[in-house]
């Protein structure tokens, strides 16, 4: 009598497993938001921000020629703003749909990633020092103004001085005394 | 009693097959739009008789032809490639092969050795999901996993697909028990051309050292065919993008000239090779496209009989029984891609 209750209690215990296993694959996830399916990449979070709403804007933002750009927003507007860029490149990435895009305004390099269909900002680089960040740093400025500017509160990421704000970073790379690289890069991409 | 037994076996045995077939549903079949995620699943269905393997990421799965290898220097070989292929995957992988077979060289394409850490589930999964289980399947999902990825969802993959239920079209359907294949002993074909017209500058890096997990990898994988008696090889494809850095190619020319490994870095031999950038590629530069990857397979080919001493299968029974089919398909399918490809423009 109590092995037959055993086996009873064993085989509801082995449904209600499966039935709670099948309720999971048939959408309880997809409604708490929950990881998507690791093939689509439809699990990172894109941030919209228009152009206009400066205000909206999230992290350090790089402004130039009264054009303010800031990590993961649109990027149609903007480059669109920006006119011609002096070259164009395009990577497909090994095997998913999308292209990486990289326009080259001889100052700086903008970089964009492509969600649904639509392109986000993923990186600025600095080429030249006709050009400064929003704080007013320059590639080749002595590192004190860095220190002076953001504070020595910059986290060291294999040997660069990297800022977070809302998610994304502002990168320096300081050689010999002199600030040798300047980078603005989403938080995104990282967590992919 | 004797009958409770059974019905509690049954029901378990139910569970199990609905669970299976669930399993089997949800997970993705990468048959259209990412055949990449097919590649590692198709070796295991190959004949394993290959003299050469080569392994790495995307650059060596568009840049060497099996198939050409075989109809031009009798050369048995397979490709293991995946996209992203991280340097701990491609350690897995070897040591995967050698439950099959031992081949007489491995060819290791060196690009990814840039990356030190694990880099993204998505691509982790095109590559170990189509591993069989074994304990090197097991310790490569241990070095791959990110941080926010479980070990369970890869012995139980249904507990991480079971979201692609919204996603479920007719390929899942009509691929649930058996797949087409999408490459040619590993090469993924590729035939539309793209010219370069223009390769960004580098970025400035903040440190140029290899990690210390890639090369303690690296160091593996010499000594793993050093241990089985089997010529490991080095190469480069010609990718122009992502940038090879300078600083990178010493590391690499030291590890080779230390251990006596041959490097063939096609970036400085594309020239010798006879690739033309503005017809061998078939995206700007980033990959080999068929063109490309014969003009690699001849020059690699010639090498491996001439210097490494690959036998030459052409005239072998076994080997001809084998290969002769595969080959005419290969160029039946060359073919009908041929007809299907508009011109650049």
């Amino acid at each position: 009598m109590g092995i037959e209750l055993k086996n009873k209690r064993v085989i509801q215990k082995f449904l209600c497993l499966l039935l709670l296993i099948i309720a999971g694959s048939t959408g309880c996830a997809a409604e708490n938001g929950e990881k998507g399916s690791p093939v689509s990449l439809t699990s990172t979070p894109v941030p919209t921000v228009a152009l206009e709403k400066e205000q909206q804007l999230s992290g350090y933002v790089f402004e130039y020629q009264g054009i303010c750009m800031a990590m993961d927003m649109e990027a149609a507007e903007v480059i669109k703003a920006l006119g011609e860029p002096l070259s164009y490149f395009e990577a497909a990435s090994c095997a998913f749909e999308g292209l990486d895009k990289i326009y080259n305004y001889g100052s700086f390099e903008l970089d964009t990633y492509e969600r649904n269909g639509k392109d986000y900002i993923s990186g600025i680089y600095f080429r030249d020092d006709l050009i400064a960040t929003k704080e007013g740093i320059s590639l080749y400025m002595p590192e004190m103004e860095l220190w002076n500017i953001y504070g020595e509160t910059g986290k060291n990421e294999s040997g660069a001085v990297v800022y977070e704000k809302d998610g994304m970073k502002l990168c320096f790379l300081v050689k010999d005394g002199a600030i040798t690289s300047i980078e603005y890069r989403s938080g995104v991409l990282d967590m992919q | 009693m004797k009958k409770k037994g059974v019905r509690l076996v049954l029901t378990m045995l139910v569970a199990v097959l609905v669970l299976w077939f669930l399993q089997r549903l949800l997970m993705p079949k990468y048959m259209s739009g990412i055949p990449e995620g097919a590649m590692i699943a198709e070796y295991y269905d190959s004949e394993k008789i290959h003299d050469v393997i080569f392994l790495g990421d995307c650059e060596v799965y568009e840049a060497f032809s099996p198939c050409y290898l075989g109809e031009r220097y009798g050369i048995s070989s397979y490709v293991r490639g995946s996209a992203q292929q991280l340097i701990w995957q491609s350690y897995y992988l070897l040591e995967d092969t050698l439950r099959y077979e031992t081949p007489e060289a491995v060819v290791f394409n060196i690009m990814s050795l840039m990356h030190g850490e694990p880099q993204n589930e998505a691509y982790n999964r095109m590559t170990l999901d189509g591993m069989r289980w074994s304990a090197s399947k097991w310790k490569a999902v241990q070095a791959s996993m990110l941080e926010e990825e479980s070990v369970w969802e890869y012995v139980f993959p249904l507990l991480r697909y079971h979201t692609r239920w919204q996603e479920l079209g007719a390929e899942d359907v009509k691929y649930l028990f058996s797949r087409d294949k999408v490459t040619w002993e590993g090469y993924l074909l590729r035939v539309e051309t793209k010219p370069v017209t223009v390769i960004p500058e580098p970025i400035e890096l903040p440190d140029y050292t290899f990690s210390g997990y890639a090369m303690e990898y690296l160091e593996k994988l010499r000594v793993l065919c050093e241990k089985k008696g089997i010529e490991l090889i080095f190469v480069k494809a010609p990718s122009l993008y992502p940038h090879w850095y300078e600083e990178w190619e010493q590391q690499v020319d030291a590890y080779a000239a230390e251990h006596g490994i041959a490097y063939y870095n096609f970036l400085e031999l594309a020239e010798e090779a006879g690739i033309d950038y503005r017809t061998d590629t078939y995206d700007g530069g980033l990959h080999m496209n068929l063109s490309g990857a014969e003009k690699l397979s001849d020059y690699l080919g010639k090498k491996l009989v001439e210097v490494h001493g690959i036998p030459v299968r052409t005239g072998e029974e076994t080997y001809q029984n084998v290969w002769e089919p595969k080959v005419k398909l290969y160029h039946e399918e060359i073919e009908k891609k041929k007809s299907g490809v508009p011109e650049y423009e």
